[in-house]
C-alpha cells in the first residue's frame, strides 16, 4: 500500500496571519555541497528569500566564508576551510535580514573538482584522476560520467554522499568496463539511499564511472568519493566509553596503512594495535576529556586521511561487546542495567538474548540503533520474563516521518511488574545476517520521563503578526500531562504555556486511515505585537510531575526536515531563534 | 502418467510385426462383477485398430467372456486369452470374493449425476447451482451433495415413504417437466443405482467406503487412423483399500475437441477430422485424459530418414513420423545465425559477425560462443522479470532494477534454477536492496493466497485459483490444498522502511490462513501433499523450497524446461505455459519428461539446457513448411514464426541505424534489452506498444501478437523516423565515404537487418530513380522498408 506522506501539519490557528508567506529564508541546495580543507571555493546557494543575507556562520573550527552577492533565490559566496579544520559534515546557519535558517556542509580531505556537462555519454566520459571527490549535480535525464584508471589488484572506492551530505538525491553508482558493459551496480548502501561500491580491479586498464538516478533534478547534488582510498564500513563496538575508552576493530577496504586514529573536537587519540587492508584495531585509553555524545572518527594511513569519517558515539555507561553469539536464553549474556550492548547480526536467523535482573514497579528502556547509526540491521527486540513468556515486543515504533532517527529503529520502555530475571532478544526484523548488521543496544534502568522536542530551529515573525509554533512530547513511561513553553522570548513577543495531555496524536496518513504517532503534537502561540525587528535565541521548555517527581527539559532542536534532505536528529550547536521582520 | 506417445513410440517399435493387445493389460475383480475390456490390434505398418467386437475370447472357469465384457464368475486367477486371426493376446485376471453391499451414496450415486451432467459447470454444478439445487462441481463434495438432496429446501427432492416418486428421480427422467431435459431413462442403470438408495433410506454411507485413490483410462493415447474409425475407452477405479471396479458405464466422458474427435456416453470416440485433442473422463473429482491423434492416411511410406542431433530430435520426430509428417529442412546458416543471435543475445549479427560467420559456419561453436557472451544474461534477466514480475506495483523502478539485476548477475554466473528459486522463496528484506524480496510483492499487499497463487502458476506451471472458492473442477487441488499451500505464507508481510516509500518483505511472528468452509486455522500443506507442521522459530518457507525444487516434485523441472522450450521454440510443450494440468496434456510427454530428467540431472543448469535445445536440429529447422507439416502448429516439425520481443525490435534496428535509442531515465547507450523496469509515467511508445508492460501488471505472459497500433506506429512512429533518419549513424558514415558504393550500401543495410543480401531485383528496386540529391531519402526509405518488413520484425 503506498504510504503517502502522513498529514502532520494540520494546524489549528485559521487567522489570516497564517497565510502571510514566511519572510524565512529557505536553502535548496548549495553547490558543491563542500570542499577540501585547506581551500577556497565559490559555492551557490539556491532556495528562497535569500535576499539581504548576512553572513553563513559554521560550526565547529576552521571554516569561514564571505558573501559575495545575495538575491532573492540565490546566493554566491566564498567559503575557505582552514588546513586544521576537520573533515566531516557540519551544520552552517544561514541569516538573512528577514530571517535564518541551517544547512550542512562537508569538508573533506582529498582533491576535489566539479563535474561539467556535457558527460551524458559514457563514450565521452571525461578523465578524472583519483583519488577525487568530484561534486556533481544530476538533473532530470542526466547521467554524470567519469572515466578513470585503475590498477589490477586495487579496491576502487566509489562513496557517494547525497542524502548523507544533506541533498534528497537518490543516487545510483555503476562501473562500466571500456566496452559499456556494467560490472558493478549500487543504488543503496546507506539507508535513505546512497550507493557505495567497493570494486576489486581484475583487469588494469580505464573504467567508466556512472552517477545517476531515476529521479535527479537541478537540487540533486552529491559528492563521489572516487579513488583507491581508505572507506570504513563498520565499527564494532560502535562506541566508546568516556571511563575507559575501548578497542574498536575498524572495518573497511584499503586500511593497510592507516597509522592514526583520533576523535573530532580533540577528544581523544586511538592507538593502532593492528591494521591489514579490510580491518584496524584500535586502543583508545580512557575519554576523560569527552563529554558523552557523537564525535567523528578519524583515521589516516600517512598524509591519506580517510575521506568519510564515521560518527562514533562516547557514553559514560558501561559496555560490553557481543564476542560470540548468544544466541539462545541458556546462553543468554548476563548484564546489568544500565549497560551498552555491542554486537552483530552475523547470521541469517540469528538472535542475541541478554539476561538482566529487573526490579518491580522500576522502568526500563530498551534502546537499539542500528539504521541511525547507518548500518542495516532493522532491529526487532522482544523481552522475556524469566519463565520465557513474551512481555513486550518492538519493530518499527512510529508511523509518521521514518526520516526520523525515532522512527527508524525500536524504541521500549517497559513498566516491570514482577521483580526477577528478565531476557532480551535482539535480530533482524526480516531475519537476516551480515556484516553491517550491527547495532548499539542499551538496556537502561531509567525513571518515568519525556522527550520534548522542537523541529522549527528558526522561526521568522512579521511585528504585529501572530503565529505558532510546533513542539512535540514523546513519552517513556510518563503519564501525566505536560506544560510546554517558550522562554527568553525578546521584548514585544508573547507566548502562552500549552498542556499537553498524556495522549498520543491520532493524524490521518495519505490514505485517511487514523495513525496514533508517537507521543503529542503542540501547537505553542506566539504574537509579536509591539516588537522590535531583530534577531534574537529563545528556548522552549517543559515540566511535568510525576510521583511527586518534577521533571523540566529543554527541548532538543532537530533539523528542520527539508532544508537539509533526509539528513535527521538533533542540530550540532543546540540553539533556536526567533526573527522579527518589519512588515 | 501415460501418454500418448509411450503408446505411440510402442506402436512405432512394432510396426512391422503386427501385436494384438488387451486393456486393462491386468484385470481384479469382484465374483459377479464385470469389466469392460479393449482390444486392439496393430498390424506391419503400426495401424491401430479397435477389434474388441471381432475378437475371440478363451474363457476359463473362473470367468466369462462376452464382446466387449468379462464377467467375474468365480474366486480365482486365470489368464484369458484373446484371439483376432492369427494374433493372440493374454490378460491375467483375478476374480475376488464378492461381498454383499449396500450402494455407496459416494462411490454409486454421487458418479451418477456426474455422467449423466447434472453437476457440470453449465448445470447444477456451477456456483450458484440452478433453479435453487447446487450439487458440487463433477462430485467433488459428496458431503455437500447429500445435504442438497437430502436436507435443503425441506428435503422436498426426496420421498421417503415411496421413494419412486423422488423429485431426485422424477426430474432427470422427465416424469416431470425439468429445464435440463432428460438425464437418464426410466429403470436404466443409472435409475436403479439412485432408487436403490433411496429405497434404503438416502442415507450418508454408515462408514465412509473407500476411496477413489486413481482413475485409470486404456488405452493410454490412441492414433485413429483413418476418418470414422473408432475405439473405445475404458476407465478403472482404484480405490483405497486395494479393490479396483470397472467405472466405464459411471463416468462422463467428453472431448476436448469434438470436432477432432467425438466421443459418445459410452466412451466410444470417433475420428472427425485429422489433429489431435484429448478425450477427458470424469468422476468424484477426478479426472483423466486419453490422448488421441487422429490421421487420415496409414502411415507414409518412404518416410525419409531424417538425422538427430540429439534426444530431443529423436521425441520430436518419432512423434511427428507417427504423424505423417515430414519436418521441414534444416534452416540456412544465415536463418540460423540469426535465430540463434536473436534468442541468445536478443539482438541480431553485426555485418562483422556474419561474414566471421559464413568463414567457418560451425554452429555448435557459434552456440558455445554466444552463449559466454555478456547479452545473454540481459534477455534472461528481461524473460525471468517478465516471469516473475519484477518491479510490480510500489517496488517500482527501484526494486524492479534491484531484482531485474539479480537475475542478471545470477545468470552470469550461472546459478542453478533451483538455487535461484529457493532463495526467492525464502527471501525477506528491502526491495530496493536486495532483489529476491521483490518476489512475494506482485499484488497490493504481500498476501498469502496471492502468493500461494503466484508461486504454483510461476513455478509449478499449475493454476490452483479456482480452488479458492470450490475443489478444483479438472484437478485434484481442493479448498484444503489451496489454503493449506497458502499457509506456507501466512507470516510472510510487508513493512515500510525509513522512508515512506521504502518497502520491505519480512516475516511476522504469527500469522495464520483461515479456511473459509470451516472457518479454521489451516496448517501449511504441501500440494496434493502432506501437512508440514511449523516449529517455533523456523521459517516453514524453507521447507517448502526444499519441496518445491526436489528433483522428486513431479511438477517443477517439467515447469522450468516448458517455458526454457517455449523461450526458444514460441510454443510451450504444455501450452500455456502455467497451466499444466491432466485436461490440458503435453504435446510430447516423452520430450518433456526427457528435458526434465536431464535439467535435474545438470544441476538445475539453465544454460546445459539452453545449449542442448539450440543444438537440437528441431530448433534448427527451417520456418518454410512442406505440404506435410504446413498445417502443424504443435508438434516443432517447422520453426514457429513469431514476432520478435519489443527490446529486439528496437535494439536491432538502432543496431542497423548506428542512431543510439534513448529511454526515459535511461543513459544513453543502454539497450532496451537491459532496462529491468520502464517508469510508469514515461512509457516508451513503441516498447509499450510491443508487449513491454511499464509496470508487470500480467503473470508471466506478454502479449506476442501483432496489432494495429504496432503498424501504425511502424509506418509512422517518432521512433522509427528518429532512427532512420538519425545523424552521425551508419548511414551517414556510408554516405560519406566516397568508396562505397549505393549497391554496397543497399547489400550492408540488408545484411545488417536481414542477415542476408539482397536479390539483384531488390537492389534494382532500391536504386532506381536514385540521384545524388534523393540518395539520403531513398536509402532511408529503404531501411523505413527493411524494418517494416515481416522478414525483419519476426522471428524466423
Amino acid at each position: 500500500m503506498p504510504r503517502a506522506l502522513l498529514v502532520l501539519l494540520v494546524v489549528p490557528l485559521t487567522a489570516a496571519d497564517l497565510d502571510l508567506p514566511s519572510p524565512a529564508p529557505v536553502i535548496r541546495r548549495m553547490f558543491p555541497a563542500g570542499l577540501k580543507r585547506g581551500s577556497t571555493v565559490e559555492v551557490e546557494i539556491a532556495g528562497q528569500n535569500l535576499d539581504q543575507a548576512r553572513g553563513l556562520t559554521f560550526s565547529g573550527l576552521g571554516v569561514d566564508s564571505v558573501i559575495l552577492s545575495s538575491e532573492k533565490t540565490k546566493i554566491r559566496a566564498r567559503i575557505t576551510a582552514e588546513p586544521s579544520a576537520e573533515t566531516g559534515r557540519r551544520d552552517y546557519w544561514l541569516r538573512t535580514k528577514n530571517g535564518s535558517t541551517i544547512g550542512v556542509i562537508t569538508v573533506g580531505s582529498l582533491a576535489e573538482t566539479n563535474e561539467s556537462e556535457p558527460n551524458d555519454d559514457w563514450r565521452e566520459a571525461p578523465s578524472a584522476e583519483t583519488p577525487v571527490t568530484i561534486n556533481g549535480v544530476v538533473g532530470g535525464d542526466d547521467w554524470d560520467h567519469f572515466r578513470v584508471r585503475a590498477q589490477a589488484g586495487q579496491t576502487l572506492v566509489l562513496d557517494c554522499l547525497a542524502t548523507r551530505a544533506g541533498s534528497r538525491f537518490d543516487a545510483e553508482l555503476a562501473i562500466l568496463d571500456e566496452s559499456g558493459q556494467e560490472i558493478a551496480w549500487d543504488d543503496d548502501t546507506t539507508i535513505f539511499g546512497d550507493p557505495q561500491i567497493r570494486h576489486r580491479v581484475e583487469k588494469t586498464g580505464t573504467y567508466i564511472i556512472r552517477v545517476s538516478s531515476l529521479a535527479g533534478g537541478a537540487n540533486a547534488t552529491y559528492r563521489l568519493t572516487l579513488g583507491d582510498v581508505p572507506l570504513v564500513t563498520a565499527l564494532l563496538p560502535a562506541g566508546l566509553t568516556t571511563a575507559h575508552g575501548g578497542e574498536i576493530t575498524v572495518e573497511g577496504v584499503n586500511l593497510a596503512g592507516i597509522d592514526r586514529v583520533w576523535l573530532g573536537d580533540k577528544a581523544g587519540a586511538g592507538r593502532v594495535l593492528e591494521a591489514t587492508g579490510t580491518s584496524v584495531r584500535v586502543r583508545f585509553d580512557g575519554l576523560g576529556r569527552a563529554a558523552p555524545g557523537r564525535y567523528w572518527l578519524h583515521l589516516a594511513a600517512g598524509g591519506l586521511e580517510l575521506p568519510t569519517p564515521l560518527e562514533v558515539h562516547v557514553s559514560d555507561l558501561p559496555e560490553v561487546t557481543v564476542k560470540s553469539p548468544p544466541a539462545s536464553r541458556q546462553s543468554a549474556l548476563a548484564v546489568k542495567p544500565s549497560t551498552v550492548i555491542h554486537g552483530r547480526i552475523g547470521a541469517p536467523g540469528e538472535t542475541h538474548y541478554f539476561r538482566f535482573p529487573a526490579k518491580a514497579g522500576h522502568t526500563y528502556s530498551f534502546k537499539p540503533e542500528s539504521m541511525r547509526l547507518y548500518y542495516h540491521l532493522d532491529p526487532a527486540i522482544t523481552l522475556y520474563d524469566s519463565a520465557g513468556r513474551e512481555i513486550a515486543f518492538a519493530d518499527d515504533p512510529g508511523v509518521d516521518d521514518r526520516s526520523d532517527e525515532y522512527q527508524i529503529d525500536a524504541d521500549l520502555a517497559v513498566n516491570i511488574a514482577e521483580s526477577g530475571d528478565y531476557y532480551l532478544a535482539i535480530r533482524d526484523a526480516m531475519h537476516r545476517g551480515g556484516a553491517s548488521l550491527i547495532y548499539r543496544l542499551t538496556i537502561e534502568e531509567t525513571l518515568p520521563g519525556f522527550i520534548l522536542e522542537l523541529r522549527e530551529p528558526s522561526k521568522s515573525l512579521y511585528a504585529n503578526q501572530t503565529h505558532q509554533v510546533q513542539a512535540r512530547v514523546r513519552r517513556r513511561g510518563w503519564t501525566q500531562p505536560v506544560e510546554v513553553w517558550l522562554e527568553d522570548l525578546p521584548a514585544g513577543v508573547t507566548s502562552a504555556s500549552q498542556t499537553v495531555a498524556p495522549i498520543d496524536t491520532v493524524i490521518k496518513d495519505g490514505c485517511g486511515v487514523d495513525r496514533r504517532i508517537d507521543g503529542s503534537l503542540v501547537w505553542i502561540p506566539i504574537s509579536a505585537t509591539a516588537a522590535q525587528p531583530g534577531q534574537f535565541a529563545w528556548r522552549l521548555r517543559a515540566r511535568g510531575v510525576m510521583n511527586n517527581r518534577t521533571v523540566e527539559r529543554d527541548a532538543i532542536v532537530r533539523y528542520e526536515n527539508g532544508a537539509t534532505g533526509y539528513f535527521f536528529g538533533p542540530i550540532e550547536v543546540q540553539r533556536s531563534e526567533i526573527t522579527v521582520v518589519q512588515k | 502418467m501415460n501418454r500418448i506417445l509411450f503408446f505411440l513410440c510402442c506402436v512405432a517399435a512394432r510396426a512391422g510385426a503386427a501385436s494384438l493387445a488387451v486393456y486393462p493389460p491386468a484385470i481384479v475383480l469382484e465374483a459377479g462383477a464385470a469389466q469392460t475390456i479393449l482390444v486392439v490390434a496393430t498390424d506391419e505398418a503400426g495401424v491401430t485398430t479397435d477389434v474388441t467386437a471381432q475378437a475371440t475370447c478363451i474363457s476359463p472357469r473362473f470367468a466369462a467372456c462376452q464382446p466387449g465384457l468379462l464377467q467375474g464368475l468365480v474366486p480365482g486367477e486365470t489368464t484369458v486369452t484373446f484371439a483376432h486371426g492369427d494374433l493372440r493376446a493374454a490378460v491375467r485376471v483375478t476374480v475376488r470374493t464378492s461381498a454383499p453391499r449396500a450402494p455407496s451414496f459416494i462411490n454409486d450415486v454421487v458418479p451418477v449425476f456426474t455422467r449423466a451432467d447434472c453437476a457440470s459447470s453449465n448445470c447444477h454444478g456451477s456456483v450458484r447451482g440452478q433453479m435453487g439445487f447446487k450439487l458440487s462441481l463433477f462430485g467433488s463434495d459428496p458431503d455437500l451433495d447429500h445435504r442438497a438432496i437430502t436436507e435443503l429446501n425441506g428435503g422436498r427432492r426426496v420421498d421417503r415413504t415411496q421413494p419412486a416418486n423422488s423429485l431426485l428421480l422424477r426430474k432427470p427422467t422427465m416424469q416431470v417437466a425439468h429445464g435440463g431435459g432428460l438425464r437418464f431413462s426410466l429403470n436404466s442403470p443409472e435409475h436403479r443405482t439412485v432408487l436403490a438408495w433411496l429405497e434404503r433410506g438416502a442415507s450418508k454411507d454408515q462408514t465412509p467406503p473407500p476411496g477413489l485413490t486413481s482413475l485409470d483410462v486404456y488405452p493410454p493415447g490412441f492414433r485413429l487412423t483413418g476418418l470414422g474409425s473408432r475405439v473405445r475407452v475404458v476407465a478403472v477405479g482404484r480405490y483405497a483399500d486395494g479393490s479396483s471396479r470397472d467405472l466405464t458405464p459411471r463416468v462422463r466422458f467428453s472431448s476436448n475437441v469434438p470436432a477432432i474427435a467425438a466421443v459418445d456416453a459410452s466412451g466410444e470416440i470417433t475420428a472427425e477430422t485429422p489433429g489431435e485433442t484429448a478425450i477427458m473422463v470424469r468422476t468424484l473429482g477426478r479426472a483423466a485424459a486419453v490422448p488421441v491423434l487422429v490421421v487420415r492416411d496409414r502411415p507414409m511410406t518412404g518416410y525419409p530418414a531424417i538425422p538427430e542431433a540429439n534426444d530431443i530430435d529423436r521425441h520430436v520426430f518419432a512423434k511427428l513420423r507417427a504423424m505423417n509428417i515430414v519436418p521441414s529442412q534444416l534452416a540456412s546458416d544465415d536463418e540460423f545465425l540469426r535465430r540463434v543471435y536473436l534468442d541468445v543475445t536478443g539482438i541480431t549479427p553485426t555485418v562483422g559477425e556474419i561474414r566471421r560467420f559464413r568463414q567457418s559456419p560451425d554452429r555448435a561453436r557459434l552456440i558455445d560462443e554466444l552463449l559466454e557472451r555478456p547479452e545473454r544474461a540481459s534477455i534472461w534477466a528481461m524473460r525471468l522479470a517478465d516471469m516473475f514480475r519484477a518491479g510490480y506495483n510500489e517496488a517500482g523502478q527501484k526494486g524492479g532494477n534491484a531484482f531485474g539485476r539479480w537475475f542478471r548477475d545470477n545468470v552470469r554466473r550461472n546459478t542453478p534454477y533451483d538455487v535461484m528459486v529457493r532463495q526467492l522463496l525464502a527471501s525477506q528484506g528491502r526491495h530496493d536492496f536486495e532483489g529476491p524480496s521483490n518476489f512475494y510483492f506482485v499484488s497490493r499487499e504481500i498476501d498469502p493466497e496471492e502468493s500461494a497463487v503466484n508461486v504454483s502458476q510461476v513455478l509449478l506451471g499449475i493454476q490452483i485459483e479456482c480452488a479458492r472458492c470450490h475443489n478444483h473442477p479438472f484437478e485434484r487441488w481442493s479448498q484444503d490444498d489451496f489454503y493449506g499451500f497458502s499457509a506456507f505464507f501466512a507470516r510472510v508481510e510487508r513493512k515500510d522502511m525509513y522512508l515512506n516509500n521504502h518497502n520491505a518483505t519480512f516475516l511476522k511472528n504469527s500469522g495464520e490462513v483461515i479456511h473459509p468452509r470451516t472457518k479454521k486455522a489451516v496448517p501449511p500443506k504441501y500440494l496434493d501433499g502432506p501437512v508440514e507442521p511449523e516449529a517455533p522459530g523456523t521459517d516453514v518457507r524453507e521447507k517448502l523450497a526444499v519441496w518445491l525444487t526436489s528433483p522428486q516434485n513431479p511438477f517443477f523441472a517439467r515447469a522450468a524446461v516448458n517455458r526454457v522450450w517455449r523461450f526458444f521454440l514460441g510454443r510451450g510443450i504444455v501450452e500455456a505455459a502455467d497451466d499444466f494440468r491432466v485436461t490440458n496434456p503435453p504435446v510430447n510427454e516423452p520430450l518433456l519428461a526427457a528435458l526434465a530428467e536431464d535439467f535435474i540431472a545438470t544441476g538445475y543448469d539453465l544454460k546445459k539446457l539452453e545449449r542442448r535445445i539450440l543444438n537440437s536440429r528441431v530448433y534448427q529447422l527451417s520456418s518454410q513448411t512442406n505440404p506435410t507439416n504446413q498445417a502443424d502448429q504443435t508438434n516443432y516439425s517447422h520453426f514457429y514464426v513469431r514476432r520478435l520481443m519489443a527490446e529486439q525490435v528496437i535494439d536491432t534496428m538502432a543496431q542497423v541505424t548506428g542512431v543510439v535509442e534513448r529511454f526515459t531515465s535511461q543513459p544513453p547507450g543502454r539497450r532496451a534489452m537491459e532496462i529491468p523496469v520502464l517508469p510508469f509515467t514515461k512509457p516508451h511508445y513503441m516498447m509499450k506498444t510491443f508487449g513491454r508492460s511499464d509496470l508487470r501488471e500480467v503473470i508471466c505472459e506478454r502479449d506476442a501478437k501483432p496489432s494495429v497500433a504496432q503498424v501504425m506506429h511502424l509506418i509512422g512512429g517518432d521512433t522509427l523516423q528518429r532512427q532512420i533518419t538519425g545523424a552521425g549513424g551508419t548511414l551517414d558514415k556510408l554516405l560519406a565515404d566516397a568508396g562505397v558504393t549505393n549497391e554496397a550500401i543497399v547489400q550492408q543495410l540488408y545484411l545488417a537487418a536481414l542477415t542476408r543480401e539482397p536479390s539483384p531485383e531488390e537492389t534494382r528496386a532500391v536504386l532506381t530513380g536514385m540521384t545524388p540529391e534523393t540518395r539520403r531519402r531513398g536509402f532511408e526509405d529503404l531501411l523505413w522498408a527493411l524494418f517494416n518488413s515481416k522478414e525483419f520484425l519476426f522471428h524466423h
